[in-house]
């Protein structure tokens, strides 16, 4: 099972804690999300992965108006592994599903949630979009409407067939969780134990798909270079 | 009054792991912390058929009892578990077991069986 999951980057001691402690629970690898205003390659370079463990560069994007999101996504479209969205806002939700270049939009349980018009965009485009533990975990007060929103979002993504995550999107040590527990999370919203495994091994997949891209071997979907 | 085992509730014991900041917690504190995370997560009714019980705390390892037919629950509580008396910690579920004394002969080396 190559479990993957998504975190955040707050510092570089944090990361080497973190990136043991998810070799230690079972994860295969990890997407290192940085904020948009602080990414570096360099970043990677320095980072050393345990043994057997894979580590990707991941940019999270930060934009407060449209066309800071486009600016920002054409920027940033060819470097790193993977492009993600900061979402929780249903315009910037919106406009991200419809943008080829980027492969997921995060905490899309802020807001009022996806809509239907989302979700098809998203599918049709291939952008995936996350269930983040991490927001879940510490809503003391408002919990019942992230669950709602989560089991929303889940049944517009199971008919438009939107690719999904489920990651934690820790900050730091605490915020981490085995898979299974994630799982077991996952089902309060919903969640089959068939699309949480499936969920979990998305990243790697994009991650997968975004390299062939890179390297010339996918032109498009469907068509690959075999030789 | 004893009941017959074969109509006694069946059981599963969950064997964790804490990850604090090194402080020591209390096996009070630790419960009442899953207790209110587990009513606010799956209610006064969901954390009554989980039928939770502290069996032994020894440093960060414990043992937790729970009703069979609602393990998933119970991990689904524990892992909402981040905060005991302000101090922030994780629980990783290392195993589940059906009999308290494989749970403690596999995960707590230092007992004899």
């Amino acid at each position: 099972m190559e479990f993957c999951d998504c975190i955040s980057y707050k510092g570089k001691e944090n990361m080497q804690e973190m990136l043991l402690l998810l070799k230690r629970y079972g994860f295969a690898g990890a997407i290192v999300l940085v904020k948009d205003d602080i990414f570096d390659e360099k970043i990677f370079e320095s980072m050393i992965p345990p043994r057997e463990f894979k580590v990707f560069s991941g940019i999270e994007i930060f934009a407060d108006s449209l066309s800071n999101l486009k600016k920002k996504v054409y920027k940033f479209r060819r470097r790193g592994d993977l492009l993600a969205v900061h979402g929780g806002n249903d315009r910037i939700d919106r406009m991200a599903s419809r943008e080829k270049e980027i492969n997921l939009v995060r905490h899309t349980e802020g807001g009022h949630g996806i809509d239907h018009i989302t979700a098809r965009f998203a599918a049709e485009n291939g952008v995936a979009m996350d269930f983040c533990l991490t927001a879940l975990i510490y809503s003391r007060t408002s919990m019942p409407a992230i669950l709602g929103k989560m089991r929303r979002n889940l049944m517009l993504m199971r008919k438009y067939k939107t690719p999904m995550i489920l990651s934690t999107g820790g900050e730091n040590k605490f915020d981490l969780r085995p898979p299974r527990q994630m799982t077991a999370l996952s089902e309060l919203f919903g969640m089959t134990r068939e699309e949480s495994l499936r969920s979990l091994k998305m990243p790697l997949e994009i991650v997968d798909k975004n390299r062939r891209y890179k390297e010339g071997r996918l032109i498009r979907d469907g068509v690959e270079i075999v030789r | 009054m004893k009941i017959p085992p074969s109509l006694r509730e069946k059981k599963r014991y969950v064997i964790f792991d804490m990850l604090s900041d090194g402080k020591k917690i209390k096996e009070r504190d630790l419960m009442d912390a899953i207790r209110s995370s587990g009513t606010s997560l799956i209610g006064s009714f969901g954390m009554s058929l989980c039928n939770m019980r502290m069996i032994e705390l020894n440093g960060r390892r414990g043992i937790l009892r729970c009703s069979r037919g609602e393990l998933n629950k119970v991990r689904a509580v524990l892992t909402m578990v981040n905060n005991i008396n302000d101090e922030r910690v994780a629980i990783d579920i290392m195993g589940v077991s059906g009999g308290i004394k494989k749970a403690t002969h596999k995960y707590f080396k230092d007992k004899k069986r």
